[in-house]
Order: C-alpha cells, then sequence, then structure tokens
C-alpha cells in the first residue's frame, strides 16, 4: 500500500497547476467573510462560482461564462476523480456520501453524477438537517460494515463532516476517510483524525499559498479542536 | 381586538377543523400550517409587541424543521403513516390552546408551545423507533 497523502495534487505539474489556479482564481473571494463552520477569514472558498464559469476582472469584478463553466467543471472533475480514484480503493471504498448543506454554497453535490461515473462507485446523499436518522440518508439504505468516502468541497474546523460521518456510523457503516477539493489546515484533518477519519485534499492552505493561489497569511481565527469543546470522546 | 397571530391561528384551526369535517381521510393540518408559517414569516413587521414578534417568530421555525423533518420524501412505513396523523391531531390541540392563550404568554401560552415542541419531539422519537423496527424486520 502506497503511503497515505494529504494533499494530493501536484502543483509542479503545469496542467495540473493550470487546472488548480483556474479553480482558486474563480472560487476563492478576498474580504472578510464568516464561514458557515462559525470561523472568521479571508479566503472564502465557493465552489458553485467554477460551476457557473466565474473568473474576476482586473477591475475587481467577476464575469460568468458558459464555455468557461463547462470546462472548468470537467477539469476539476476530472482531476479530483483521477487523484481520489487510487485512495478509494485503498481504502476499500464501497459507496460515496456527499453533503447537502442548507446554508452557504451547494458545493460538491451538482457533481455527484459525474464522480459516480468517473469512480464507478455509487453515492448517496447525507441530510444533517433531518432529525430522524434514517430519513438522513438519501439513496439505498445503509449496510452494515459498509464503507464510505465522504465527499466535499472545503474543510475548515471538519465539523460538518464529523456530523455526516455520525449519521453513516450510527446507521452501521464506516468511515474512514474523507476527500475535500480544499482543506483551511484549520484544524479539519486533526479533529477528524482524532476520530479516525483521514482528511484528503486536492490542494491544502499551505499548497495553495506555495502555488500563490491564496495570499500566503495566518488565517484570522486559530486550529479549533471541536472535539473537546462538544464533550465528545475519540470512541463516540 | 384580538392581534394578528390569535387571529391567523383562529383562522388555521377553523380551516383545519373544516377541511377534516369535509374530508376525514385527507388531513389539512400540514397544508395549513405551512400557509400559517408563510404569514407569520413575511409578515413579522406587522406585530407591534415584542412578545408576539417572538412568538410569531419561534413558531415558524418550528413549523419549519417540521415541514423539514416531516414532508418530502421520508420512509415510507404504514405505522409512520398513523403516527404522523397522530401528531398532527396533537398539533391542532396544541394550537388550540395557544390560540385562546396568546395574550398570557408568559403562563399558559408558553405552556402551549412548549406541549406543541414537545408533542414534535414526541413524534420524532416515535417514527424513529418505528423506521428501526421496519428496518430489523427486513
Amino acid at each position: 500500500m502506497s503511503p497515505r497523502k494529504n494533499m494530493l495534487s501536484n502543483l509542479s505539474d503545469p496542467k495540473e497547476r493550470q487546472i488548480i489556479e483556474h479553480i482558486f482564481r474563480a472560487c476563492v473571494k478576498s474580504s472578510v467573510w464568516d464561514y458557515t463552520s462559525g470561523f472568521r477569514g479571508t479566503d472564502f472558498f465557493d465552489l458553485d462560482e467554477l460551476s457557473m464559469g466565474a473568473q474576476p476582472t482586473k477591475e475587481g469584478k467577476v464575469t460568468y461564462d458558459k464555455e468557461r463553466a463547462i470546462h472548468a467543471s470537467t477539469d476539476l472533475i476530472d482531476l479530483f476523480s483521477q487523484k481520489i480514484k487510487e485512495q478509494l480503493t485503498e481504502y476499500s471504498v464501497e459507496r460515496l456520501a456527499f453533503i447537502e448543506n442548507p446554508v452557504g454554497p451547494v458545493g460538491m453535490i451538482p457533481y455527484k453524477n459525474h464522480l459516480t461515473e468517473a469512480t464507478r462507485i455509487n453515492s448517496c446523499i447525507i441530510r444533517p438537517r433531518r432529525r430522524v436518522l434514517h430519513a438522513a440518508v438519501k439513496g439505498a439504505p445503509v449496510r452494515t460494515g459498509e464503507i464510505f468516502a465522504v465527499i466535499s468541497d472545503v474543510a475548515t474546523t471538519g465539523i460538518s463532516i464529523y456530523a455526516a460521518s455520525r449519521i453513516l456510523i450510527r446507521l452501521g457503516g464506516k468511515v474512514p476517510v474523507a476527500f475535500v477539493v480544499f482543506d483551511r489546515e484549520q484544524g479539519a484533518r486533526e479533529n477528524l483524525h482524532a476520530v479516525g477519519i483521514d482528511l484528503v485534499s486536492l490542494v491544502n492552505r499551505s499548497g495553495a499559498a506555495k502555488g500563490g493561489f491564496i495570499p500566503d497569511s495566518p488565517p484570522i481565527e486559530p486550529k479549533f479542536e471541536f472535539l473537546g469543546q462538544l464533550n465528545i470522546s475519540s470512541s463516540s | 381586538m384580538s392581534s394578528p397571530i390569535e387571529s391567523w391561528l383562529s383562522q388555521s384551526i377553523k380551516e383545519m377543523k373544516d377541511g377534516l369535517a369535509k374530508d376525514p381521510q385527507m388531513d389539512p393540518t400540514l397544508r395549513v400550517l405551512g400557509a400559517l408559517n408563510y404569514k407569520l414569516n413575511s409578515r413579522l413587521s406587522l406585530f407591534d409587541k415584542p412578545e408576539e414578534r417572538c412568538l410569531a417568530y419561534l413558531l415558524s421555525l418550528l413549523i419549519d424543521d417540521i415541514f423539514v423533518n416531516l414532508t418530502g420524501d421520508f420512509p415510507y412505513a404504514e405505522k409512520a403513516i398513523d403516527e404522523k396523523r397522530e401528531f398532527c391531531s396533537q398539533v391542532r390541540q396544541n394550537m388550540e390552546k395557544l390560540a385562546t392563550n396568546c395574550n398570557d404568554i408568559k403562563g399558559v401560552g408558553w405552556a402551549a408551545i412548549c406541549e406543541l415542541v414537545d408533542s414534535y419531539f414526541t413524534a420524532l422519537h416515535n417514527l424513529e423507533e418505528i423506521l428501526d423496527e421496519r428496518r430489523n424486520s427486513l
């Protein structure tokens, strides 16, 4: 088994770098933002913008182009699925789980069918707002011992991924890994690792800063260890 | 003169009862709740008193949560349908109490809201058990 990687992209590859640079140019919004995790930051990553063909102009505005939307979305999915395919086999993933997000960007949901086709692995949607557990997974019922990979757009603290994973685990499934496009490196990897979930990103903050896609400055808020705050033990 | 929320609640209860009387098989409770929610949400500015505005706001949040969790593609089970019917019956009773005690928001009115929330979470718990039982029997 090859060593498990945290960041999958190879920014020294010109074609890969070009794709990722385009993703960040379309999706990262500067200024000060309150993320859906409750964190405050200066790099709001809105994946929805990519699927709408966004591109900022020199004058600071944004233009939306249909052709750009198609190409950019295809490039992202091709790259993401190529990178995660090997990892899916290593983790013996049987199903992909996408998170329904009632707040903020729609995230990876629009790419669900494309990823299913590219990876040949079926999927489901997790609906964290549902209070009845059996109604919180859209798709085939969870089989006992079934192995899932959670797919999301961004990881900040990891709480969203944790909450979605908990639903699958409570229904009898296993979640050894979560894949995201962008890891902000604000605690998500550590928090998820503490509950047995590996976080693997296409790009992380350090890589993006090194590549010049985002400013190389520390985040406004430090890493957040939520398990202690929520009084959750790693065995729960 | 009754407040907007009192008259809306009374009107909603009347609609629910009329609907049931017209066709006992078709429970209009959720439909009427949805319409009430629209009024509550879109006309919060009509309420002069902060307590009434707060009540309208909290009630709309609750109805919103009910819709997210009990409507749409909820897993099918015969007993779940019965449970939802029972819950709707509780809702009508709780709302009637709330409508007649809106002005006593700190006393009986507040107790009526608590009972409504309690009915909702009891229904959720029962539905979870029904679906657990169904899954284990498959």
